[in-house]
């Protein structure tokens, strides 16, 4: 019981703040379990001989444990009930006092001091010197990844060695699936527990636990019933183990009944083709073993266990083999590091337990993590990226029923009724996002409506890392950790095997199916491997690009939404129409403002789907493309390998044909064509043209201050420079007309002008010759960029 | 092939080995020069290939002598590169070469003189030439060919090597030259311009020491790529200095010479004669230069088009597309000449009128508007002097040299 707590003390927040739990003991005992295997990696790492030969004795001891188990677990004997509870209330307790030790660590010491109660037959291992450790070591090395399935496995498997063929317990990991659920399961934790029982000897549970445990090998029953004890939650198996202790009776709430295992048949389907692919590789399988899990508790995380269509989902490749293996060394020194930090808060433990259990069904990882963090406020980031990471670790995933996810939901709207101010803030600080943006359509109605579509998102939806996007404050970081360190996994394992090439790397493994149901999401950019549970899925994208389309919102709104969607489609390698028609639609809109950077992102894009067959408005963005090139690059070189890559097809295209009819105007500064080509030209070509209107009206001055003489007619020049029907559509108040704005823009650019004595107004060529010049841009900001300027941005878009 | 015995192969094998040996301890770099062009497919070296595939164990031939084992690196991966160009896959002799090359660079860079540069010129052309061809076979495969990149990088480290100051210096020019070939290939020109900074602006350069052949394909490619820039002064100089000091007998490099000499030439005013044309097949320009002497802007336009995709590619097509506003000066100008013809001393009034009505005869559809337009840049960009009247409608020239020639500037931006 010892070192269960201790363990289970560690991985901390989470566990703490699960105070509701009555289940999540069982969960502390996983995480727990793990635990010391890390840290015994690291210790081997510093190449202290004997934690090699402790870590030997585990496993050694582990069978043993597991006949125990099995015996206490015995059908019949199931305590659901307060046996069971006392168990989870003692644990509390015990993590606090795990916390002070930290003996539980790698260091060597723990072991020598008191040799745990060994079996019989661990004496032998127990025996060897640190030399033949190390072979024995690596042998752990391979094991942990998979290492809660051995565990598992453990119990059907007689022998120890057994388990370790990743073979068998690929069947035992099926087992488990189909495993029926009465059953008390022993958590083989403990037994690992009991290998640090010697650092912390002042917890007082101490002793019964060890006497359990002792009769336990007595026990000669069989492994196949501890099987499918596993599969069931801890807690119950506790609850078996705890008779003895009669202390702890009666504290919580329990529902056995919610701890159901039983996995969807398609996953096991699953399984069984990822297991299938490395028949005859051992370290493949175990590599696969990890994937897998991952995978599910992923897929547990998010509550799409059961949803998911696995019959259908990609099986992942694996990296090397021993590059998972690293990305388990790096996780104890985090571990390690996150251990000294202050205990959380265990105030959140006195929370009424029962409102817990009934809340929302889905909850989520991510969820608990972030009330333990709004929660305790002092407690650490990187106890969180801890949790977080041990969450993505093999051992939790395949048990953790729905019910500790629903606990840890419950706590979280616990949290979230008592801290209402963090609700508050939400709001706030989505309204703040948005507020600039709702310059036009500001009005309060329309605030309150989204106020309230954006609560509604919050408490009504399911999802809740969805939510967090739109928490900057709070959920910002502990979100941000928890996917980082879930990233941690896949990406580490393809940092560290640097041998492989990127090309060799199989990027179906690492591409994201998503489950987010939401059609509004704001753009992040992405810091780490995307979470499934926040990229929405493709038909849920149309949905979104058609909402964006039909929006009325301002601009900077619907980039925001667009980014997301092209986030999402990126990240899930989504390349088809959609896809298409997602990057041409944020090309309009860009072109339409004048976003000269998002459009050359979208066209750059474009080019590429394009070459790739897909279908879409080719011609009509090729003609952007060169009025582009032309326009706004002035590169010799991409005009020309623009101009050769049309198509004579596209040569007879009307606005490709404008296009290049613009590129000669330009060329030969023929700005009387320019402004005939500004008039008739066809889709939004205009929009990119008035980017460049300015400085062709310029050119065309000069140029005929200095041919021109003696005078030019005004009304000539806002004819040729297409002034005239500039305005006509005003709304009535103050119509510019267009030869007022020529003559406002001639005056602004220095231009003399005078009255000839018809009236009409004149620019005096010669004189203006000298004097003419370009002004500043009015919208230049002392940054450089006008775009960056928020109001001046939206007062253009508006 | 002919059976080729193992005691054949293997006195093959040895007798190249020998070969190389020897070649080495002479330093002589032309024979070292001859053991390396893979691509030459010179009798000796297929011979040596069909040997090696014979003897598959050329490798224990080089351990077995102290003599040899010393070149392993190099010659190991060379017989494989041998081997697999022989046996037509490029992708692998291109991949064995570099290795082979790699190890040579290294042996290089230790030599005090540069008594080995024919020999790396040989391999600096070969690891181009098979990256060529290593592409091609990807490409067929429906693979990305990205051998040339690579050759590219390759001799990138090369070109580092060499650019240092000492006697091994005049040998970078060269391998510049093949960066440049393989860089417009590939259309990443620039790139060219690190490698033209430190040609250009390092002291321990001087440029007249290089090798003759070097200077001229140097000058051929940063002419074009100054022709890229429109920088038309520069162009002609850089092409003119490649164009006189090239080889008289080398009609194919003056023909590519001549292809954007000529182009720039004309944008700076200056026709070249039609037997000129002829000589070196550039009938492509013969309607150009023809449509600049007539002031036939129609014939200029259908010259063109009728070479768009050559022009683009090459990348001449903005040139010659500027030149139209020379034919209009031209045009002009008959119509002066014309004009004066007529009635001396109204000829410096030229009516809109009649510039659209010549355009006409050209089938050239432009309202007054744009005749105008055409009119005024004329005058802007110095093309005619004089000014236009827009009350009346006129171009009033100036009686002095209405129409001034460029004498070899070009025209006015």
């Amino acid at each position: 019981m010892l070192g269960l707590h201790t363990a289970g003390g560690y991985p901390s927040s989470g566990y703490n703040n699960q105070p509701t739990a009555s289940n999540s003991g069982s969960y502390a005992n996983y995480t727990s379990y793990q635990y010391p295997n890390y840290t015994s990696d690291t210790s081997s790492a510093y190449g202290s001989g004997s934690a090699p030969t402790t870590f030997q004795q585990q496993y050694k001891q582990w069978p043993e444990y597991y006949s125990q188990t099995e015996v206490t677990c015995a059908p019949g004997t199931e305590h659901l009930s307060a046996a069971g509870n006392s168990n989870h209330g003692s644990s509390l307790p015990s993590v606090s006092g795990g916390y002070p030790t930290p003996t539980n660590q790698p260091q060597p010491q723990p072991l020598p001091l008191p040799p745990p109660p060994p079996p019989p037959s661990l004496n032998p291992t127990w025996s060897q010197p640190g030399g033949a450790a190390s072979g024995a070591h690596d042998n752990y090395w391979n094991q942990t990844a998979p290492s809660f399935q051995t565990h598992l496995a453990a119990p059907t498997q007689p022998l120890y060695q057994n388990s370790l063929d990743s073979k068998t317990s690929y069947e035992n990991f099926q087992e488990l699936k189909t495993a029926p659920q009465g059953q008390n399961s022993q958590y083989p934790v403990y037994q690992v527990s009991q290998n640090y029982q010697p650092t912390s000897p002042t917890v007082p549970s101490f002793d019964a636990r060890r006497v359990s445990k002792l009769q336990i090998p007595t026990n000669p029953r069989i492994a196949s019933n501890a099987a499918l004890g596993i599969a069931k939650t801890e807690k119950d198996g506790s609850a078996a183990n705890s008779l003895p202790r009669p202390a702890y009776v009666s504290v919580a709430v329990q529902k056995p009944k919610d701890k159901p295992t039983m996995y969807p048949k398609s996953l096991c389907g699953y399984v069984e083709r990822a297991f299938g692919r490395y028949k005859d590789d051992d370290k493949k399988r175990e590599a696969c073993e990890a994937f897998m899990k991952e995978i599910i508790t992923e897929a547990i995380a998010e509550g799409t266990l059961y949803t998911r269509d696995w019959d259908s989902m990609p099986l992942f490749t694996l990296p090397d083999s021993h590059s998972v293996n690293t990305n388990y060394k790096k996780s104890p020194i985090r571990r390690s590091k996150s251990r000294w930090e202050p205990l959380p808060e265990v105030k959140m433990l006195d929370k009424p337990v029962s409102a817990s259990n009934e809340t929302g069904k889905f909850g989520s990882w991510d969820k608990r993590t972030f009330n333990g963090y709004s929660a305790t406020k002092d407690n650490s980031l990187s106890s969180f990226r801890f949790s977080a990471s041990q969450q993505k670790t093999p051992s939790k995933s395949a048990q953790r029923p729905m019910k500790r996810q629903r606990i840890v939901n419950g706590a979280g709207l616990t949290n979230n009724d008592d801290d209402a101010s963090s609700d508050g803030d939400k709001d706030q600080s989505l309204t703040a996002y948005y507020s600039g943006a709702m310059a036009l359509a500001d009005n309060p109605e329309e605030k309150k409506r989204r106020e309230s579509r954006s609560k509604r998102f919050e408490r009504g939806q399911g999802h809740r890392p969805d939510i967090n996007y739109f928490k900057p404050k709070n959920a910002g970081p502990a979100n941000l950790y928890t996917k980082r360190a879930s990233a941690l996994m896949l990406s580490k394992s393809f940092d560290d095997s640097a041998n492989q090439a990127v090309e060799d790397i199989d990027w179906d493994a690492l591409t994201v199916k998503g489950t987010c149901q939401e059609i509004e999401k704001r753009f992040l950019r992405l810091t780490s491997a995307p979470d499934p549970s926040t990229v929405r899925p493709e038909d849920v994208l149309e949905k979104a690009l058609l909402m964006v389309q039909n929006s009325q919102k301002n601009y900077l709104y619907k980039c925001d939404q667009l980014k997301s969607i092209r986030q999402d489609l990126t990240v899930q390698r989504i390349r088809n129409q959609l896809t298409v028609k997602v990057y041409e639609t944020h090309a309009r809109l860009a072109m339409e403002v004048g976003d000269l950077a998002e459009f050359n992102q979208c066209q750059s894009q474009l080019q590429i789907l394009y070459s790739e067959g897909i279908e879409g408005c080719l011609m009509e963005f090729a003609a952007y493309n060169l009025l582009c090139v032309i326009l706004h690059s002035n590169n010799k070189r991409d005009l020309l390998t623009s101009m050769s890559r049309l198509t004579q097809e596209a040569k007879e295209d009307g606005a490709v044909k404008h296009a290049l009819a613009v590129r000669a105007a330009v060329t030969s500064g023929n700005y009387v064509a320019f402004f005939k080509l500004y008039k008739s030209a066809p889709n939004l070509n205009t929009c990119l043209m008035d980017l460049y209107v300015k400085k062709m009206r310029y050119q065309a001055a000069v140029c005929m201050s200095k041919s021109y003489r003696p005078t030019v007619p005004i009304s000539y020049i806002s004819q040729i420079l297409g002034f005239s029907n500039a305005t006509a559509e005003g709304n009535g108040e103050k119509v510019l007309t267009g030869l007022d704005e020529c003559l406002e823009w001639l005056k602004a650019h220095g231009a003399s002008l005078i009255t000839d004595n018809t009236g009409e107004m004149q620019l005096d060529a010669k004189a203006s010759s000298s004097t003419l010049f370009m002004p500043e841009p009015e919208d230049a900001v002392a940054h450089g960029d006008s775009s960056l300027a928020v109001n001046d941005f939206l007062a253009r878009t508006s | 092939m002919a059976y080729l015995s193992m005691g054949e192969s293997h006195r093959r094998i040895t007798d190249y080995l020998n070969r190389f040996a020897d070649a080495i301890n002479y330093q002589d770099g032309d024979s070292l020069a001859r053991l390396f062009s893979v691509s030459s497919d010179s009798p000796s070296l297929l011979s040596l290939a069909d040997a090696l595939n014979v003897f598959q164990d050329a490798n224990r031939l080089i351990k077995q002598s102290e003599k040899f084992s010393q070149f392993g690196e190099v010659v190991a991966p060379f017989f494989r590169s041998l081997q697999c160009y022989r046996l037509g896959n490029l992708v692998d002799a291109y991949g064995a070469f570099e290795k082979a090359s790699n190890a040579f660079i290294q042996e290089f860079r230790n030599w005090e003189s540069g008594w080995a540069l024919e020999a790396l010129y040989v391999i600096a052309y070969e690891i181009r030439v098979l990256a060529e061809r290593a592409d091609r076979e990807l490409a067929s495969n429906g693979k990305s060919p990205e051998k040339l990149k690579g050759a590219g990088s390759f001799l990138m480290k090369v070109f580092g090597v060499l650019a240092g100051k000492g006697p091994k210096r005049v040998g970078a020019l060269y391998v510049t030259c093949q960066l440049f070939k393989i860089y417009f290939k590939l259309g990443t020109v620039n790139l060219c311009r690190s490698v033209i900074r430190s040609i250009e602006t390092a002291r321990i350069f001087d440029f007249e020491e290089f090798p003759i052949r070097d200077k001229v394909t140097y000058m051929y490619y940063t002419g074009r790529l100054e022709v890229l820039n429109e920088n038309f002064p520069a162009a002609d100089q850089k092409l003119s200095y490649a164009l006189t000091h090239c080889c008289l007998s080398k009609e194919a490099n003056i023909r590519m010479i001549l292809k954007y000499l000529i182009p720039v030439k004309l944008s700076i005013g200056i026709l070249p004669k039609k037997q000129l044309l002829e000589n070196y097949d550039l009938v492509e320009y013969n309607n150009i230069v023809e449509a600049l002497k007539r002031g036939d802007l129609r014939l200029l336009r259908s010259a063109l088009q009728e070479n768009e995709d050559q022009f683009l590619r090459s990348g001449v097509y903005l040139v010659l597309e500027k030149l139209e506003l020379q034919v209009y000066q031209r045009l002009l100008k008959k119509i002066y000449i014309i004009q004066k013809q007529k009635d001396p001393s109204k000829a410096h009034q030229v009516k809109l009128e009649v510039i659209v009505k010549a355009l006409k005869w050209l089938e050239i559809e432009m309202d007054l508007d744009e005749v105008e337009c055409i009119v005024a840049i004329l005058i802007y960009k110095n093309l005619m002097k004089g000014y236009f009247a827009h009350k009346s409608k006129v171009v009033v020239l100036s009686k002095q040299d209405p129409f001034p020639k460029l004498n070899g500037k070009p025209v006015a931006s």
